[in-house]
């Protein structure tokens, strides 16, 4: 019990650093001056740091579960979800600057499969705010665009209610639009 | 003149890293190491890192004014300004890397004037590409959505015409799906 609430400290820390800066940001030196501790627990409790990252992939994955699990429990894209991303900034900017490592197919495939998770969870609020049927696939991709275009633009200081509102709805107002041309 | 071209070297080089990493990439000492130079050469030409980071701006810029010179040519959006973009591959990583810095609110500035010179270039061929010709505004708010989405997923792997073009095609089948409802199979789609 006292190893894991160790354990924990060194990972929580990592997650916070690495959802700002990526995994540039992840060096065991700053890590023990941050915690105020020895490095000799960090090789203990994971190795080295690819044990380390597996660990915060781990953490991810928790706190995508719980993220998910409240998103069941909103009625309305904006401005239920919209706050319940602010709310969980740091879990949102970790998985920014997942998939910004390109180079590193591990940390790459845990982000596809949290952007699956989170689709199939918002995919009828999501469909509700666009009002079009949920049925279809047309939904779903044009969430998939939006997304990725949100994760080009968000960091931690335009995280927040106005920008997120004015994102949405561009995009909804983008889709309402096309969708009242004739079809070509 | 040989000023110029010795301060050079270091932009140039500086310029690949930054593309490839963004501003953690940047370091004097991995660049003197890469470059087989001494460190002092560097604080010589540009003073410190702040005096480096505003060459390296202006040497993008003069690498966008090429990219949009050429951007200013093309005849279609598939294949002609995607052959464009992977010709210009490292600039556009570079680019992309600006917009990242959101702490820096130069890199960002310099990103979005870019960009905006870039959306008037291809506005008129992208409504085309969209089938919306009698809708220009409207089709430069999907572009500027278009756009983002292929930041996200792009890197210097990948960058080819066959993932732009992948991406492209999704982006339009989602927009005529808007339009007609019907479902056009991409190939890209995630669920």
């Amino acid at each position: 019990m006292e190893k894991h609430k160790n354990s924990a400290g060194w990972t929580e820390a990592g997650y916070n650093l690495f959802a700002r800066e990526g995994l540039d940001g992840i060096q065991v030196e700053r890590l023990a001056r941050i915690l105020q501790l020895n490095k000799s627990g960090f090789y203990h409790y994971f190795g080295d740091l690819e044990g380390f990252c597996v660990e915060l992939l781990e953490l991810h994955k928790k706190k995508i579960d719980d993220f998910v699990d409240e998103v069941y429990g909103i009625k309305r894209l904006d401005p239920d979800y919209l706050h319940l991303v602010i709310s969980h900034a740091p879990t949102v900017m970790f998985q920014v600057q997942l998939i910004r490592n390109t180079n590193n197919h591990f940390l790459y495939a845990a982000s596809e499969m949290v952007d699956r998770k989170v689709q199939s969870a918002i995919r009828e609020l999501w469909c509700d705010y666009l009002n079009i049927p949920s049925d279809t696939s047309l939904g779903i991709r044009y969430y998939a665009i939006v997304r990725d275009m949100f994760y080009t633009r968000i960091s931690f200081q335009n995280l927040n209610y106005t920008f997120l509102h004015k994102m949405v709805a561009d995009a909804k107002s983008i889709m309402d639009e096309i969708s009242d041309l004739k079809p070509v | 003149m040989e000023k110029a071209k010795n301060s050079s070297i270091w932009t140039e080089a500086g310029y690949d890293l930054f593309a490839a990493e963004g501003m953690e990439g940047i370091q004097v000492e991995r660049l003197a190491r890469i470059l087989n130079l001494n460190k002092s050469g560097f604080y010589h030409y540009f003073g410190d890192l702040v005096g480096y980071c505003e060459e390296l701006i202006k040497l993008h810029k003069r690498k966008a004014d090429l990219f949009l010179a050429d951007v200013a040519k093309v005849k279609s959006i598939d294949p002609d300004y995607l052959m464009v973009l992977v010709q210009h591959k490292t600039p556009c990583m570079f680019h992309l890397q600006l917009i990242r810095s959101k702490n820096n609110p130069q890199f960002y500035k310099t990103a979005e004037q870019i960009d905006q010179q870039e959306g008037v270039l291809v506005g008129e061929l992208w409504s085309e590409y969209l089938g919306i010709q009698d809708h220009p505004t409207l089709a430069i708010r999907y572009f500027n959505i278009v756009r983002d989405m292929l930041y996200t997923r792009i890197n210097f792997r990948n960058f080819d015409y066959h993932t732009l073009h992948k991406l492209m095609a999704e982006a339009k089948a989602v927009m005529q799906q808007m339009t007609d409802g019907k479902e056009i199979e991409t190939g890209e789609s995630v669920f």
